[in-house]
């Protein structure tokens, strides 16, 4: 072919192509991906994943019909080659369908409130991407040998639909439409690299002008191809059946990062004198997390009864026959996704201590509250247990952060002044999350620290020293570890506006209602005010869960993700405050 | 020199077949190709044209074999197709139709002339920039043939030019092929026997994909000589037979004792052979 | 060729009738060419393959709800021959609309909207042809398999409806734009639409107005209690439908007293068959459904079979035999002295929300009240699903650990988990669960494989919601060494030492060494 030609062929040819089809499938396919993201925010990764094929067929059915040529009788004499010809509609079209990919992923990404949306697995998507429309080409170019008005994309089509109907019926080993969180994702795209790579060769192959085959060999080459797609579903339906009748597993790995169940016995006691137990998880024995669980706090005999009655309208307090709370293995996102890259305790050693005593980790004696009820607040001794197992199973430890959760980093600051006494030469921080709107009230500390809990007295000497129970309270915890322990590394996180944080604890609070951030924000300055360095983080909403989402991970306020603020506190360079600007968000 | 030579060419589709053992040879000068509806005249002017190839035969068009790729491509070079009905870019004018037509035939140095000698040549220069959908159909054929004559074809294929043409551009357009003809070879098919006989120098009749006839129209005409005849009515037994115009009847067939002779036409011998029937159809 | 041309066939006949003739013919012909079409027989035949495989691949498929698959089917009728319908329609009208530009032949002249009502009709046979395959299937299902239950008759017609449906857009579609991309685009846009509507409309009323209908119940129910709107679903798709093909014939030109009353027509089943369908559904089956899931006992039927007591809703009491076959062949490892004197497998239903007042813990002890009140203390617990690995495995592994330990399994207030069965009486649950057949012995492996959580071990489930026993990992492995050797006699040690296997001290390592097999790896405290 002359190259000469091809710079004004190139133009004609854009004039000559069909563009309405692809800019319907264009705008369709778009507006398939972009407006469902916009509307809801319940949308998963799989969700997307799926609009975002479709939006892609859309734009490939378009491309069925870039090889329509009305003046196919005249176009079939001319010098240039039908190979030739088609390649030239593809140069003209592939940008224009890359651009249109670009746009429409980078839009799905950036805009809607989507976690999900900003872990699209762009490159695997874009491979189908381009699969879809090339797969279209092949087939107008196959309809284009056997057509005599030259509308190929009124036949290539509907056949694009079968064949994706076809895919959609692959069984797994041979699936080519997964979901990102399948173990085969991987697999399935090299299948389409493959899809890929048949449907180029099939485009350049039916472009070519060549002598038909005799009809005896063109029967034969679609009875062995029948042969072989009946082949390869047979034999992987068979492969499907002979895994199911495969003998049963062989062992059970029961290696070192499971969760094991430490039952301490002693005095250690739940709420209603059953036994209480914790968890550890064994890895990296330099570092370790003591992780406080909440859970839910009780002082009176509604509070405490044993069995939560789930009527609508009561407060649904704590089960306090539920031992475990919600068990650390079955948990697997957020920050118990341990296996995750970005956690920054992926490899910590994990003491994991739940609160079945509705004392936040701090008591020390049996109440009665009622002539049916005695409960035991045996949270401290709970907790000193653990911490005595961390200590004996630790002992070089070089890093150990306490990570108190909800009710359960009431206490964080006076278990890592603990840590520190029994572990010296470690680099202890303290993590408290959601506890920043406990009130320091001397009615508060009477009746429930002292009085009901007998957190007063259980709390070792530096912890009360110089006070009496009405000023000892929540925030003046920070205090106290500080003066004891100057090494500790103190830090603590809240939702500004979170109602379920502290909500026992409201009638103690300033305000009617009270104004929780502002609550924060003064216990914060208090605590700071007696000289303590105090690093926080404030996150804006009324959210109440943490921990156990992959909000852990995407949580980010001013430009400073939590996971990365963590990160340089336990890493030794301690981040500065990160404060909410518009906290009502 | 022959610029085109056919031996045993046969095609099928399916079943049907469409073209049997088509054998002739074609020189300068306006060729045409007659035959009726379903004879397989399209058929094997796109053979022809290298626009399919046939199931078996030899065929030898300027000089060049068409079963290989190159010389299709030398082939088409010096080819110039105008195809039954063909499909235009209803949104193209017809001068940039024409020059997308002229890019692929890769005229490449002073194509724009090109175009606009082709134009001229068959009367549409004024409607050079008009949109062929607002174009009629006499226009559209004739933006068809332009497209054909680009770059000076010495081989130009014609499949039926000048269906849906009134007599007036039927008479611009034979004139126009006698032109073109000159000096190069021109296939022409039609079911009009009036183009054949004011054109062409050479006829083929084709039927049921088989040659019936090769000659000169002079000869085309003999083959009715002593079969035609005038009479007050339609007679019996007649092959063909049609009232003309001042109330006589013109027979084709044996004639009848005593009947009046008339002098045969193109049109007469080449309904002998159509209508001769299978049976009586010449080898 | 003869001098004058013959007759040509189909002149134009004179009457009022003809016109009808004309249509219906045209019709004939359209649907024996949408039948033929490849589209629609590819989606017929995926359509049936897909059938076809599931009763090979999925278990519970063996083992039919009635009531539960009739409406599975529709999703996949609607998207296959709907969308073949669509397309096909679609074509049919751009081929008519191209061949009305360059002339006819040989087919009777008709109006533009005669020509759209005879492809409205033809589309008719098609939906048919899908009733045809949904009937089929249905038929299969009953025959075939212990089924339980009955379809729905308004149920198996809805995929048919949903093709009517498609067809007539594929038609309107024809007569609003020439190309032939905007069928394959609209079909998309309906399966976006089904794949974002899910989480948009999540298990609200308004996910009805869909084609395909609104959510099944989480588990498969007695038809009583199922009471889906389907029968004005049905009316809303014909419904709409019929507006669609309204539509059609009025872009076709149509227009007159006709036209306006069968437009009014479907514009009001429309609106009835649509409205009703959102109306929740009412007090008394709510009730009904409280009362089945709290007291099962009322509302079943029990049948002895050897020891064994077996209670089951009216539906699935062609179930039992199977389930005895599970029970029977773990009993048949159980030394004869162990074997209880009676004992009770019950089938129950969980159909509500766990909100609202109705916690897990307040079920589990409303049924074990319901069965003390029965007469029948200590029930097994099985659901309205059979057929797959893990439900033969759970059941499996409750009977076990009731023959082992004499005590049934189930979650104690309070525990997330779950009894679990430590040491030998662990080992011996997973292995007499494993002896129950190739059925329970995949479940067991599935099971198994799909905890895969960091502390190992299998969680057994009563009704799939609650955990009823759980085995830590190395009693898994131990039993798991011990169903790989199938003739190492360990059948007879457990006859044997089933004692000292089942005694309270004897651990997993104990046990392994008791059975013959190797110890396990490591072995956690197991309370």
């Amino acid at each position: 072919m002359n190259t000469r030609i091809l710079s004004p062929l190139l133009r004609s040819t854009a004039r000559a192509i069909t563009w309405r089809p692809a800019a319907a499938g264009a705008v369709l396919g778009a507006a398939i991906l972009l407006v469902p993201e916009a509307l809801s925010a319940r949308l998963t990764a799989t969700h997307l994943t799926t609009l975002a094929r479709i939006a892609a067929i859309c734009v490939a059915l378009g491309a069925a019909f870039l090889l329509d040529d009305p003046a196919t009788r005249s176009t079939s004499a001319v010098p240039v080659p039908r190979l030739a010809r088609n390649l030239v509609r593809a140069a003209v079209a592939g940008p224009a369908v890359a651009l249109w990919w670009a746009l429409t992923l980078g839009l799905a990404r950036t805009t809607g409130h989507h976690e999900a949306a900003a872990h699209l697995p762009v490159a695997a998507l874009t491979l189908e991407a381009a699969t879809l429309p090339v797969a279209a080409l092949a087939l107008a170019a196959v309809a284009q040998r056997r057509t005599t008005d030259g509308n190929t994309g009124v036949v290539a089509a509907p056949a694009l639909l079968l064949l994706a109907a076809v895919a959609w019926f692959l069984p797994h080993p041979a699936a080519l439409l997964l979901t990102p969180a399948d173990p085969g994702w991987e697999a399935s795209h090299h299948r389409w690299a493959a899809v890929l790579a048949a449907a180029l060769v099939a485009f350049l192959w039916a472009g070519h002008e060549r002598p038909r085959l005799p009809r005896v060999w063109r029967l034969t080459a679609v009875a062995v191809s029948v042969l072989l797609v009946g082949a390869g579903t047979a034999s992987a339906f068979r492969g499907d059946g002979e895994r199911a009748a495969a003998p049963p597993l062989g062992s059970v790995e029961t290696g070192t990062h499971a969760w094991e169940q430490i039952v301490p016995g002693g005095e250690c006691r739940c709420a209603d004198g059953g036994t209480f137990s914790f968890w550890e998880r064994r890895a990296d024995p330099a570092r370790v997390v003591l992780f406080l669980n909440g859970g839910g706090v009780c002082w009176d005999a509604t509070m405490c009864a044993f069995t939560s009655t789930g009527q609508p309208g009561e407060n649904a307090f704590y089960d306090w026959n539920d031992q475990g709370g919600q068990r650390p293995y079955d948990q697997r996102s957020g920050f118990f996704d341990l296996t995750r890259a970005g956690n920054p305790f992926a490899g910590y050693s994990i003491i994991y201590v739940s609160s079945c005593t509705g004392d936040a980790h701090l008591g020390d004696v049996a109440r009665t509250y009622s002539p049916t009820l005695t409960v035991q607040h045996r949270g401290y001794v709970n907790g000193t247990a653990a911490l005595a197992h961390l200590a004996t199973h630790y002992p070089d430890a070089a890093q150990v952060v306490v990570i108190g959760k909800t009710a359960g980093s009431i206490a964080a600051p006076l278990y890592g002044g603990l840590v520190a006494d029994r572990l010296p030469h470690a680099k202890v921080t303290v993590f408290g999350a959601q506890s920043g709107a406990w009130p320091g009230d001397p009615g508060f500390n009477a009746k429930v620290l002292g009085r009901a809990w007998g957190a007063y007295d259980a709390a070792p000497a530096w912890a009360t020293d110089g006070l009496t129970v009405r000023g000892w309270g929540i925030p003046r915890f920070w205090v106290q570890a500080a003066r004891h322990a100057p090494d500790l590394v103190l830090a603590r996180f809240d939702y500004a506006f979170d109602p379920a944080a502290a909500v026992e604890a409201t009638r103690w609070m300033p305000g009617d209602p009270p104004d929780l951030l502002a609550v924060i924000d003064a216990n914060e300055a208090a605590i700071e005010a007696a000289g303590v360095t105090l690093h926080s983080y404030t996150a804006p909403g009324a959210a109440h869960g943490l921990f156990e989402f992959d909000r852990f991970y995407d949580l980010e306020v001013r430009g400073v993700h939590l996971v990365d603020w963590l990160g340089r506190l336990t890493t030794g360079e301690p981040p500065g405050d990160v404060h909410c600007g518009d906290c009502r968000r | 020199m022959t610029t085109l030579r056919a031996e045993g060419l046969s095609l099928r589709f399916g079943r049907t077949t469409a073209l049997e053992d088509v054998t002739f040879a074609l020189d300068d000068g306006v060729t045409g190709l007659l035959g009726p509806n379903g004879a397989g005249k399209t058929t094997l002017l796109r053979i022809m044209a290298t626009a399919i190839p046939p199931d078996s035969g030899h065929l030898r068009v300027l000089g060049a074999d068409p079963r290989g790729a190159a010389g299709r491509l030398a082939i088409r070079r010096r080819l110039g197709y105008l195809p039954q009905s063909p499909g235009f870019h209803q949104h193209f004018t017809a001068f940039e139709f024409v020059d997308y037509i002229a890019i692929l035939k890769e005229i490449v140095d002073g194509r724009h002339a090109e175009v606009r000698r082709v134009l001229h040549a068959v009367g549409l220069d004024d409607q050079r920039g008009k949109k062929i959908k607002a174009l009629s159909g006499g226009m559209r054929q004739r933006v068809g043939l332009a497209a054909a004559l680009l770059g000076d074809p010495a081989l130009v294929i014609l499949d039926e030019p000048t269906v849906g043409l009134d007599p007036e551009q039927r008479l611009r357009f034979r004139e126009l092929i006698a032109l073109i003809g000159e000096g190069r070879t021109v296939l022409l098919s039609t079911h009009q026997t009036e183009d054949v006989a004011s054109v062409c120098r050479h006829v083929i009749v084709l039927d049921q994909g088989r040659i019936r006839f090769e000659g000169d129209p002079v000869a085309l005409a003999g083959v009715a000589r002593g079969r035609v005849w005038t009479g007050p009515a339609r007679a019996d037994g007649a092959l063909a037979a049609w009232r003309t115009g001042n109330g006589d009847y013109h027979n084709i067939g044996d004639p009848p004792l005593g009947a009046r002779l008339a002098d045969p036409g193109i049109e007469d011998g080449y309904l002998m052979l159509i209508a001769a029937g299978p049976a009586g159809r010449a080898a | 060729m003869t001098a004058t041309p013959a007759e040509a066939p189909g002149t134009p006949a004179a009457g009022a009738a003809a016109p009808l003739r004309a249509v219906l013919a045209l019709a004939r012909a359209e649907t024996a060419r949408m039948l033929r079409h490849p589209v629609t027989a590819a989606a017929a035949l995926l359509l049936a393959g897909g059938w076809v495989s599931a009763w090979f691949v999925i278990g519970t498929t063996r083992y039919p709800v009635l009531q539960d698959l009739d409406g599975d089917g529709t999703t996949g009728v609607m998207v296959l021959l709907g969308g073949a319908a669509l397309i096909a329609g679609n074509l049919a009208v751009l081929r008519a609309r191209r061949d009305a530009t360059t002339g006819l032949s040989q087919v009777l002249v008709l109006p533009d909207h005669a020509r759209t009502l005879a492809h409205l009709l033809a589309l008719l046979p098609l939906a048919v042809a899908g009733g045809v395959l949904v009937l089929a299937r249905m038929a299969v299902l009953a025959l075939g398999a212990p089924a339980a239950g009955r379809p729905n008759p308004y149920e198996l017609a809805t995929g048919p409806a949903a093709v009517l449906l498609l067809g007539a857009l594929g038609v309107l579609l024809g007569r609003l734009g020439r190309s032939a991309v905007l069928a394959p685009l609209a079909l998309l846009v309906l399966l976006a639409g089904l794949v974002a509507l899910e989480p948009l409309a999540h298990g609200r009323p308004a996910l009805w107005l869909a084609p395909q209908g609104g959510s099944a119940l989480q588990m498969p129910a007695p038809v009583s209690l199922i009471a889906r709107p389907v029968a004005a679903h049905l009316g809303y798709l014909l419904g709409l439908a019929g507006l669609l093909a309204t539509a059609a014939m009025l872009r076709a030109g149509a227009r007159g007293a006709r036209v306006a009353v069968a437009g009014g027509v479907a514009l009001a089943c429309t609106m009835a068959g649509g409205t009703a369908q959102l109306s929740p559904p009412d007090r008394a089956v709510a009730l009904a459904r409280t009362s089945v899931t709290h007291h099962p006992s009322r509302y079943e039927t029990c049948r002895e079979l050897g020891h064994v007591t077996y209670c089951a809703f009216a539906d699935f009491s062609r179930w039992i035999p199977a389930w005895d076959t599970v029970v029977r062949a773990v009993v048949a490892q159980v030394p004869a002295t162990a074997r209880p004197a009676r004992l009770t497998v019950r089938q129950r239903l969980a159909i509500l929300g766990f909100d609202g007042g109705i916690g897990p813990a307040r079920l589990l002890a409303a049924w074990r009240a319901d069965d003390a009140a029965a007469g029948t203390p200590g029930a097994i617990g099985v659901d309205t699903q059979w057929g797959d690995g893990p439900a033969a495995a759970d059941l499996a592994a409750q009977v076990a650990y009731r023959l082992v330990t004499g005590r049934t399994g189930g979650a104690r207030a309070g525990e997330r988990d779950g009894v679990t069965a430590c040491g030998g009486a662990g080992v011996l649950v997973v292995w007499l669960a494993g002896q129950a057949g190739p059925l329970a012995r995949t479940g067991l492996r599935l099971l198994a494989e799909e905890a895969r959580d960091e502390r190992g071990g299998v969680s057994f489930h009563e009704t799939r919601l609650f955990p009823a026993v759980f085995v830590p990992a190395p009693e898994l492995a131990v039993a798991t060494e011990a169903l790989a050797r199938p003739d190492a006699g360990v059948a007879a040690r457990v006859q044997r030492s089933w004692a000292t296997l089942t005694a309270p001290g004897t651990n997993a390592a104990r046990a392994a060494e008791i059975l013959g097999v190797p110890a396990p790896a490591a072995s956690t405290a197991c309370r």
